[in-house]
């Protein structure tokens, strides 16, 4: 599914990734973890496509294709969906109206007619129905006056609209009370399948509580230092991250 | 009549054309008014346009008979001619347009001059087409028309200008006197043949609890200047004014809008939206003045102006003078090109930088479209922007 390759990357001459390895094979879900400004998020912008960040070297592979070079929304269009930590509100932009151009970008790319007004309320009714949000959730603005637990319901709306191969969740739990996360939690787990992947970035155990992930990283200072399973996360919780840097 | 028109012309002289060193005309050069003049032209209803129903047409500033013939509304609405000695105020009502060389100006040349009288129990919608129709080259060419509304009368006027040729400047004098518990709905809405040069002065004079809106996009006019005045006379009275200026190339368009704030209780809102392109300018100068009697009064007014390319200007003075202490007022001004983080946003979702843009572009317009009082405009308005955003 998605591999790196010895990524160097950073933005205004800083380097911050710093030869970054990452293989997640199909149907795996994997955890980064890492203090504040260890580059954490810079990874999943990096993966995302994001032009403020220039890669050095080294080279992304979706689907044993080579997306190093690829622009944002054909990164999109290949099946990769970044989970925004900071969602920018966009006024006078109806989600009906952004969710719609959205799939209908998609649709085109992959030689379909755009989607029927019928279809499309009748898939988001049933998804905004999972997420515990109102269908009028549909007329307001993206974004606009949204709390931070409707910011991320969004986020995950749009996910299940689009269900893309890869979803990169940067620090999606962060700002969320116990409902909402759970709420947020079970949105990532119904998209979750043997067909796609899903790489968390996260500095708490409390989300992967509720999304048992396959494999996880330990980032500290632009590289992956070290690899596990979820008794990493429980020796992190315990100890933090200094023990790693020893 | 001929008195006002003699007077005006003696002001105008008196005063010259405006220069710079005047707020109002700050960022809008006069100049090329001093290659136009007032001449005489053929009065006649051009074949290449349909007659519409309940629409008053001018012709070259001059009404159409036919068309006052065939109204099928004359019992809520009387005409008189303004050719007989008559009130001066009902033409000179804005004190800040007896201040404007132009106004003196276009008023000297008024070819025709009309006082309406609407009275009705029942919503009126009329429309109201000045159509410009001369080959006399740098042609000035302009109306006057005072509208009376009744007591409880409720009316929506759809006003257009429609120029078949030439680049003649076509002006419009307009004074509304809108009665107690009146509700006025006036739209202009430019279509793609509209004037070359057009200078406009509307005034409005709002008694007890009258409402007004003014819905009104802009986007064909090479130059575009229009003055508003609403004078907020009587308690409970409101105002509302939405403008959306389309601007490509090396167009020019500049709003002057004065609201007097002379009555307690009286609400305002002003919100104008630019979009610039190429090398085009905007101009915004909004005031706002409560008066010491004026308590309670709530009053918005924002400009916001949205810039497409380096060359674009858009030049934005908001202001506001409150002389009561117990009002609600603000004002806001914003300019800038389009927010790099929503253009990621939205490619992020599979969509094109190009296709962001549009969005982006789309909903900055339509956020003043969507507040227009007469929701019917909606779907032309829409058709303006789209068309506009993708020519």
């Amino acid at each position: 599914m998605l591999v790196l390759e010895n990524i160097r990357a950073g933005i205004e001459d800083k380097e911050i990734l710093k030869g970054i390895n990452l293989e997640i094979p199909e149907g795996e879900v994997h955890v980064i973890m890492g203090r504040n400004g260890s580059g954490k998020s810079t990874l999943a912008n990096v993966i995302a496509g994001n032009e403020a960040f220039e890669i050095s070297s080294g080279s992304i592979h979706l689907n044993n294709v080579d997306i190093t070079e690829m622009s944002i929304e054909n990164r999109s269009l290949q099946g990769i969906f970044l989970c925004f930590q900071y969602p920018v509100s966009i006024p006078g932009v109806s989600m009906a109206y952004f969710l719609q151009q959205a799939i209908n970008a998609h649709r085109k790319n992959q030689g379909l007619d755009d989607i029927d007004a019928v279809e499309f309320l009748k898939n988001s009714k049933e998804i905004l129905g999972e997420l515990q949000l109102d269908n009028s959730f549909l007329k307001r603005s993206v974004n606009e006056g949204f709390s931070g637990g409707e910011k991320k319901k969004s986020e995950i709306l749009q996910l299940l609209t689009l269900n893309p191969k890869l979803a990169v969740l940067d620090e999606t739990d962060s700002g969320l009370d116990v409902e909402a996360l759970r709420i947020v939690a079970s949105g990532v787990n119904k998209f979750r399948n043997k067909g796609n992947s899903v790489l968390i970035i996260t500095h708490y155990q409390r989300l992967l509580d509720y999304i048992q992930p396959d494999v996880v990283h330990i980032m500290i200072d632009g590289k992956i230092i070290k690899t596990g399973d979820m008794e990493l996360v429980k020796e992190i919780e315990e100890k933090g991250y200094s023990w790693l840097e020893e | 009549m001929e008195k006002i028109k003699s007077s005006s012309s003696q002001i105008f002289q008196d005063l010259g054309y405006p220069k710079t060193n005047l707020e109002n005309w700050k960022y809008t050069s006069s100049k090329f008014f001093q290659n136009y003049s007032f001449q005489k032209n053929k009065i006649h209803f051009p074949q290449e346009i349909n007659r519409q129903n309940n629409t008053i047409y001018f012709i070259n500033g001059v009404l159409d008979d036919t068309s006052w013939e065939n109204f099928s509304l004359k019992k809520n609405i009387s005409l008189e001619k303004i050719d007989s000695p008559v009130d001066e105020s009902t033409i000179l009502s804005s004190q800040n347009f007896i201040k404007e060389s132009m106004f003196h100006l276009s008023l000297s040349g008024v070819q025709d001059a009309n006082y309406w009288r609407i009275i009705s129990n029942n919503p009126l919608e009329i429309n109201i087409v000045y159509i410009f129709d001369t080959s006399i080259e740098n042609n000035m060419i302009a109306s006057l028309n005072v509208f009376s509304i009744g007591d409880n009368t409720e009316i929506k006027i759809n006003e257009k200008k429609i120029s078949l040729n030439s680049s003649c400047l076509g002006i419009s004098l307009s004074n509304f006197f809108c009665s107690e518990n009146s509700n006025l709905s006036h739209s202009l809405v430019t279509n793609d043949n509209n004037l070359d040069k057009s200078l406009s002065f509307y005034n409005y004079k709002m008694q007890k609890n009258s409402n007004l809106a003014i819905d009104n996009v802009n986007h064909s006019s090479n130059f575009d200047k229009k003055f508003f005045e609403i004078d907020l006379d009587d308690e409970g009275s409101d105002a509302e004014v939405n403008i959306l200026n389309l601007v490509k190339g090396t167009q020019h368009y500049d709003n002057n809008i004065l609201v007097n704030h002379n009555a307690p209780n009286c609400s305002s809102r002003q919100k104008v939206n630019n979009i610039l392109d190429n090398q085009s300018t905007a101009v915004f100068n909004g005031k706002v003045i409560v008066l010491k009697n004026a308590q309670k009064t709530d009053s918005e007014q924002s400009n916001k102006n949205l810039l497409l390319s380096e060359q674009s200007k858009a030049h934005s003075n908001p202001q506001l003078e409150i002389f009561a202490d117990d009002v609600k007022c603000g004002h806001g001004s914003t300019t800038g090109a389009l927010d790099d983080s929503s253009i990621f946003y939205l490619r992020s979702r599979g969509l094109s930088e190009e296709e962001s843009r549009k969005i982006l572009i789309e909903a900055f317009a339509k956020e003043i479209v969507e507040d227009f009082s007469n929701s019917g405009l909606e779907s032309d308005c829409n058709i303006i922007i789209s068309k506009w955003i993708n020519g």
